[in-house]
């Protein structure tokens, strides 16, 4: 246990060693890799956002269904039983054309000049249906829509589903995007640190001829270069965590803080305790990877 | 110690650089191997301390057959065998007392240790002076010496060395091979390559002549 503990020890001195004699490579790759992690988490920050800006917005989707002029009451209350027992339904309200006005007109509120010429009061009667949380997605909305809609007292039934169906593709693009892009920077990522390491072992290959002589076995050659790798990726991955961080707030704090309505809070989401962690682990695994990919095969590792 | 049973060893080239050589070296000899340049004498060397393997024959050092020894094996091998090079191949950018505890950081030993040996040892080959010194700025003899320190600071049963006085003078080559006789008298076996065979029949009676990859005396 001494001894290894001696060993371990020994590695970290040559580490320390390696950074001071080779410092210029070692700050041009972490920052390279800093830089790469800071794009990849934003990626991810921006995947995370999105994701809580469609619930947040999937959630007030409300199917309208348009009544026909001069239903009678009993019709609508027929109708409105029936919808509210289809298992998707939450709730029905009914809007009469009166309350549709004073709605419009509440919101409208300080410009509403604009209804002043109307003679007659053109919006129709309505259901507003509340959908169940598992449903409101476009097909089992499609589905219930499909069933209702012969109903003779309808006119017509919509729930934004054009504006769903574009948020959807453009989160579908930014996700598969993001994903490329990310699997991409973190295949360069791996490159620059078996690189990095490439050019300390080929710095040091006298040390390694020596120590060879002398009966260092292959792990305990190697076992610098692999915590070197690991340095790299974890140190990459914090640093640039701590960077979006900043990032995140300012745009948070500048851009966003007038824009509550469409992000609820009004500040976007970071990475939770769980994702920092995961992403550490990334930069973790990512510098044993290219420690592994740079050292396997050297000539200078041959016994 | 040492036995070498119809050894040869080719390179690329294909001419052999150890051509079926039989030989036998018993524990707690000082031996010369000598020979012009190209003759072998290091090919001898690195098979000795494997560091090449042969293409045909059996090596065997204190008892442990190096031909069936698995690349694992070899460390450990090494850590009982002290080799010393004409070019020292000591680190530059670190200072005397480091180059010489080197064999016994790799092997984990602690630091009280570490620094009781590296002082013995650099007292013993007169260089405890000059510990915290950096290679540049000791001469050719000296940085010689730290790699003798080095070699010898686990103990080692066998000290091989190739040309090792090559680049120093015949005032500093003396010194070296004088030291080299008195590792020999603590009981270690040595085994010296050198092209220059006055200086070897001076030092010693045991003296193995090679000429292209050949024992020829």
């Amino acid at each position: 246990m001494k001894m290894t503990i001696n060993k371990i020890l020994y590695a970290l001195r040559t580490i320390f060693g390696s950074c001071r004699n080779n410092l210029l490579i070692h700050l041009t790759a972490l920052t390279t890799i800093t830089l790469t992690f800071v794009i990849f988490t934003l990626f991810l920050i921006l995947g995370i956002n999105l994701s809580s800006f469609q619930k947040h917005w999937v959630e007030r989707v409300h199917v309208l269904v348009y009544l026909k002029d001069g239903v009678k009451k009993a019709s609508v209350k027929r109708l409105s039983d029936n919808i509210a027992a289809q298992p998707e339904v939450l709730s029905v309200v009914y809007v009469s054309k009166d309350a549709a006005m004073d709605m419009l007109k509440d919101s409208l509120e300080g410009q509403d000049g604009i209804l002043e010429g109307l003679s007659y009061n053109p919006l129709p009667d309505s259901l507003e249906i509340k959908m169940k949380p598992e449903f409101l997605k476009i097909e089992p909305i499609e589905k219930f829509i499909k069933r209702i809609k012969g109903e003779k007292e309808i006119t017509d039934i919509e729930y934004g589903q054009k504006w769903l169906e574009r948020f959807n593709q453009f989160f579908y693009f930014i996700k598969t995007t993001g994903l490329g892009i990310g699997i991409f920077l973190l295949i360069s990522s791996l490159f620059i640190i078996s690189n990095t390491i490439k050019l300390t072992v080929y710095s040091r290959r006298d040390e390694i001829e020596i120590m060879k002589l002398v009966g260092a076995t292959q792990r305990f050659i190697k076992l610098p270069f692999y915590i070197e790798g690991i340095m790299h990726g974890v140190l990459g991955a914090v640093t640039a965590v701590l960077i979006a961080y900043v990032a995140v707030a300012l745009i948070s704090k500048n851009i966003l803080s007038g824009f509550h309505f469409y992000f609820g809070t009004g500040n976007l989401l970071f990475l939770n305790g769980f994702q920092f962690g995961c992403l550490i682990i990334v930069g973790l695994l990512l510098g044993l990877a290219g420690a592994f990919v740079s050292l396997n095969g050297l000539k200078e590792f041959r016994v | 110690m040492i036995k070498l049973h119809r050894v040869s060893k080719f390179y690329d080239n294909k001419i052999p650089a150890i051509n079926d050589v039989n030989l036998k070296i018993d524990k707690g000899a000082f031996v010369f191997v000598t020979g012009p340049s190209g003759a072998g004498k290091s090919t001898l060397i690195k098979l000795i301390f494997s560091a090449e393997r042969p293409n045909k024959g059996e090596i065997v050092v204190n008892s442990k057959n190096l031909t069936r020894m698995n690349s694992k094996e070899i460390p450990y091998f090494r850590r009982k065998v002290g080799v010393v090079f004409q070019d020292f191949k000591i680190i530059q950018n670190r200072s005397v007392y480091e180059n010489v505890a080197f064999p016994l950081d790799i092997t984990g030993t602690g630091r009280k240790t570490t620094k009781k040996r590296v002082w013995q040892v650099l007292k013993w080959v007169g260089l405890l002076q000059k510990k915290d010194a950096l290679p540049d700025y000791l001469s050719g003899g000296e940085q010689q010496r730290v790699a003798i320190a080095r070699a010898i600071i686990n103990n080692p049963i066998l000290l091989l060395a190739d040309e090792p006085t090559g680049n120093l003078d015949p005032v500093l080559s003396f010194e070296i091979m004088k030291l080299f006789k008195a590792i020999n008298a603590r009981g270690t076996t040595v085994v010296i390559a050198t092209h220059d065979k006055y200086t070897a029949q001076k030092m010693s009676e045991n003296i193995i002549m090679l000429e292209r990859g050949k024992i020829i005396g």
